[in-house]
């Protein structure tokens, strides 16, 4: 019964440590955009996408289990690896995905009036770069991770992470035809 | 594409915002968020009897063990004119067995002979025999019969020559 009690407990989240929930509220206000934005360049559903941020970030915490929140690159490593689990199971869902995803068009930056066509852009220009430069430029510019968080994030040196970020801002300038 | 450009290309992606994402998401990371903390604080008062209870524990049992063995050795050491007997009578081992009658017995189970052929072709006969070792220790004094049965293999090269 006590057990029953303490797991009703756990998944409600009734009673709760106000100190600790502020510091969660305000970690996923801070971060769940970059984390999304992430996800997104990883999968090619938006509702993949959103499943992988909450998978990853609940899994994180309970993983971390410390006061503090998780590392981000932690979290960022999560949504990658999980991704590449997706892809590998749902690979012959793809072209279906790819189809409902033009259909959908999420919008990924938050434009205001003026800059509708460009951030329209940016998001095609983004959504045609190779995933490897794609991930570094999300973690790194809108993630606001350093070149050391970004290669235990991806699993990759920190001098490569750094080159494919270069090389990945000059073709993404590319793409945006000047447009920056 | 130069450092500079590169640079005022990266401070213009800054600049851009992400869209905030779906609130419904951020509904359901909330409802899932593990509340650890809680969990601890609200069983402290039991989980800390259960620590304070194990600390006892491990002091106390040690101590108590202390405790005896130093009377035991202050009563059989300081007072030796004091009667004693019931320390001895339940520390004293069981009397050995006197064996007053022992008995070995060998008995033959099979035999049957057994050709090789060493690597230079030359035959090798073995003698193979199997041994019951029977060895019977008795005390009649205390009642005990010990009885151990052992199985032994034998094997015995013979030449030639002997036949």
């Amino acid at each position: 019964m006590a057990t029953l009690q303490q797991c009703n407990r756990v998944n409600s989240g009734s009673e709760d440590d106000p100190t600790e929930h502020k510091d969660w509220e305000r970690w996923l206000e801070s971060h769940a955009r970059g984390l999304l934005f992430f996800a997104r360049q990883q999968t090619r559903c938006e509702q993949d996408a959103q499943d992988l941020v909450q998978d990853a970030v609940v899994e994180c915490w309970k993983r971390h289990s410390g006061d503090s929140p998780p590392p981000l690159s932690l979290v960022y490593a999560t949504i990658r690896r999980r991704a590449i689990d997706l892809a590998r199971k749902d690979e012959r869902r793809a072209g279906r995905e790819a189809a409902v995803l033009r259909e959908e068009q999420q919008i990924w930056f938050d434009s205001g009036v003026e800059e509708r066509e460009r951030d329209r852009l940016l998001q095609e220009a983004m959504n045609n770069l190779p995933l490897i430069y794609r991930e570094v430029v999300a973690l790194k510019v809108w993630g606001g991770l350093s070149f050391a968080e970004i290669a235990a994030a991806l699993e990759v040196p920190a001098n490569t992470a750094a080159s494919r970020y270069r090389y990945g801002l000059v073709e993404l300038r590319k793409l945006t035809k000047g447009r920056f | 594409m130069n450092d500079e450009q590169i640079e005022h290309f990266e401070a213009e992606l800054r600049l851009v915002k992400l869209a905030e994402p779906p609130p419904a998401l951020l509904t359901r990371i909330e409802k899932l968020r593990p509340v650890q903390k809680v969990q601890y604080s609200e069983q402290s008062s039991t989980h800390s009897e259960i620590i304070s209870l194990s600390l006892l524990f491990r002091w106390l049992i040690p101590a108590a063990a202390l405790l005896v063995a130093g009377l035991m050795v202050w009563r059989s050491g300081l007072l030796p004119f004091q009667d004693v007997s019931w320390l001895r009578s339940a520390a004293a081992p069981p009397p050995p067995v006197k064996a007053d009658d022992v008995q070995i017995d060998q008995e033959l189970i099979t035999s049957f002979d057994a050709v090789a052929k060493m690597p230079d072709g030359e035959p090798v006969r073995f003698r193979c025999r199997k041994w019951m070792d029977n060895v019977v220790v008795s005390d009649r004094r205390s009642g005990l019969v010990l009885q151990e049965r052992t199985p032994r293999f034998e094997v015995v090269p013979v030449g030639y020559e002997t036949y």
